[in-house]
């Protein structure tokens, strides 16, 4: 049979980008395990996992060989019959078999045409039992993955317990033909290339911050030649990657939330202003501070279940001054990230050249230090014969860190908390850093939710 | 298919609810589950399906569906 051919989308091609500047698809592969510590019967969850390559169009994607600019396409395979591995690591220490997966996460799929996932059946110590998931980013992105997961043990529920048989997932063909469509909506383009162009411009050149302080600019005004230089210099040759993980207790995760529903405000927002107002404080109280914020594109029901990757990302740049009580900067901030969601259709490959090329930044420079990705969604099985019961989630990171400092939050699967989740680049920061940043986020947001009439001026000079 | 009923489709999109169980007194964050994302994402949808120009300050205040549709009728010629 034929197949059909299809670009990628701009989310997919964000994934595909360092593929092709580093020649290594390792830098795209995402690998989770995700367990409950009951008994599964694995030649059931089998079956699921065999479903699941049926209902899930996207596993089922495959890319072409590179052309002669380098771009792929990608189409999706009829079947995928293939056998489903089993692990049984249940007699290593739950370290030694975290490092044994840790190290098949830099196992790569580099040939074109080839299936991009791998999902194993694992049983780990203490009881935990599931499945290793590692596969190509451009298939899933994280809420795409939690859905596949959820979905699995629903369909593993509807077969054991009688739940329920699961609503069929969307066509990932039938949401990319859509995608592809509204990219080519001349008439929204030109808007939001407006808009863009407006956003970067009316405050002029945005400028470097750094949780390291002023110094990293310094440094690259020196290297430049140029004083009134506003980008800094990134480390490009060791991209190894530092994890630090911290846990916020379900009860200070309520304060944050039930703070964040009574002044209807994001959750997203608040973790945004807790970091610029941390970066403003290590370099000298800075106003002018430029964050990336990624944006998972699912609005419709659709576009939540039909996989791919959607995740986006946009410069998130406020400038606040000393005076302003932190819930008034909580909204400024959230003003202008309701006005980018209006316009995140638009290609975010395109809005990072269109600043390179209006202030003319020097290759290999920056203007922002730190990103940050909330999941809103616990990664979490919903259905109710399994609750009560523990889970494990573990993100294996795949070595190579692409940004200084990637925040993703997510909610805890036992307790609802949050989870902070760093990864940074370990050639320039050390553990020790990012722990007084995450110290000095939680200081600022809670003496923010306790007080908000307190100033940012107020916020960065007291704690 | 009139102008209501193309509207209320758009909204279903969003929201795990049939066209038939929207009413114009539902809310959009708290009935129906739109976050700042979705919501602003369905603004653009609106502009585009109708042609329309929406003012972003005004169309951030509305909160039910009655609202965003006598929103869309000040916009666009009578039916």
């Amino acid at each position: 049979m034929e197949k059909t051919l299809y670009p990628l989308n701009v989310g997919q091609m964000l994934q595909y980008l360092p593929i092709r500047e580093t020649g290594t698809q390792r830098c795209c592969n995402i690998s989770v395990f995700s367990g409950l510590q009951f008994e599964i019967d694995f030649d059931l969850l089998k079956r699921c996992i065999k479903d699941e390559f049926k209902r899930y169009e996207c596993l089922r994607l495959r890319f072409t060989a590179p052309d002669e600019d380098g771009n792929v396409q990608q189409y999706i395979a009829d079947r995928d019959d293939r056998e489903v591995p089993y692990l049984d690591l249940s007699n290593m220490t739950m370290k030694e078999a975290d490092a044994y997966l840790q190290e098949k996460t830099f196992e790569e799929f580099n040939e074109p045409d080839i299936p991009m996932v791998e999902i194993t059946m694992v049983r780990m110590p203490e009881g935990y039992n599931g499945m290793y998931i590692h596969i190509d980013h451009r298939l899933v992105d994280s809420s795409g993955l939690i859905v596949m997961v959820n979905d699995i043990m629903e369909l593993y529920c509807h077969y054991r317990f009688g739940s329920e048989y699961p609503k069929p997932l969307a066509s990932f063909e039938e949401v990319l033909i859509s995608d592809l469509k509204k990219a080519q909506n001349t008439k929204r383009q030109t808007k939001d290339e407006k808009f863009w162009h407006d956003y970067l411009t009316e405050d002029g050149e945005p400028i470097y911050a750094d949780i390291r302080g002023p110094r990293i600019l310094q440094e690259s005004r020196r290297n430049h030649g140029d004083k009134s230089l506003r980008v800094a210099d990134v480390e490009t040759k060791d991209r190894s990657v530092g994890v630090a993980d911290f846990h916020l207790e379900p009860e200070a995760t309520q304060q944050l939330l039930d703070f964040c529903a009574m002044h209807s405000v994001s959750m997203t927002n608040l973790i945004l202003l807790a970091m610029r107002t941390y970066l403003s404080k290590t370099n000298g109280g800075q106003e002018d501070i430029t964050l990336r914020n990624f944006v998972s594109r699912r609005s419709t029901m659709a576009e939540w279940t039909c996989g791919g990757s959607r995740v986006l990302s946009f410069p998130c740049r406020t400038i606040i001054s000393p005076d302003t009580e932190f819930l008034d900067a909580l909204y400024e901030l959230q003003n202008v990230q309701n006005k980018v969601y209006l316009h995140c259709n638009y290609d975010p490959i395109a809005v990072d050249k269109m600043l390179k090329d209006l202030y003319g930044a020097p290759d290999k420079t920056e203007y922002i230090s730190m990103s940050l990705t909330y999941q809103p969604m616990p990664v979490r099985v919903q259905n109710e014969h399994l609750v009560g019961i523990k889970t494990r989630s573990v993100w294996y990171p795949n070595g190579a860190a692409t940004k200084q400092i990637y925040l993703t939050v997510t909610h805890s699967s036992n307790d609802g908390g949050l989870i902070f989740d760093y990864h940074y680049q370990k050639a320039v920061l050390s553990y020790d850093d990012i722990q007084k940043l995450y110290y000095y986020m939680m200081k600022m947001m809670f003496h923010g939710v306790r007080e908000p009439d307190v100033t940012i001026g107020e916020l960065i000079s007291t704690t | 298919m009139d102008r209501k009923q193309e509207f209320l489709e758009i909204v279903a999109k969003y929201c795990d609810k049939d066209v038939s169980e929207l009413t114009e007194d539902m809310r959009f964050r708290e009935d129906l589950g739109f976050n700042s994302l979705s919501f602003m994402t369905y603004l653009g949808d609106l502009e585009d399906t109708f042609d329309v120009e929406l003012d972003e300050e005004g169309a951030l205040q509305i909160t039910t569906i009655g609202e965003a549709l006598d929103y869309m009728n000040t916009l666009l010629p009578e039916e």
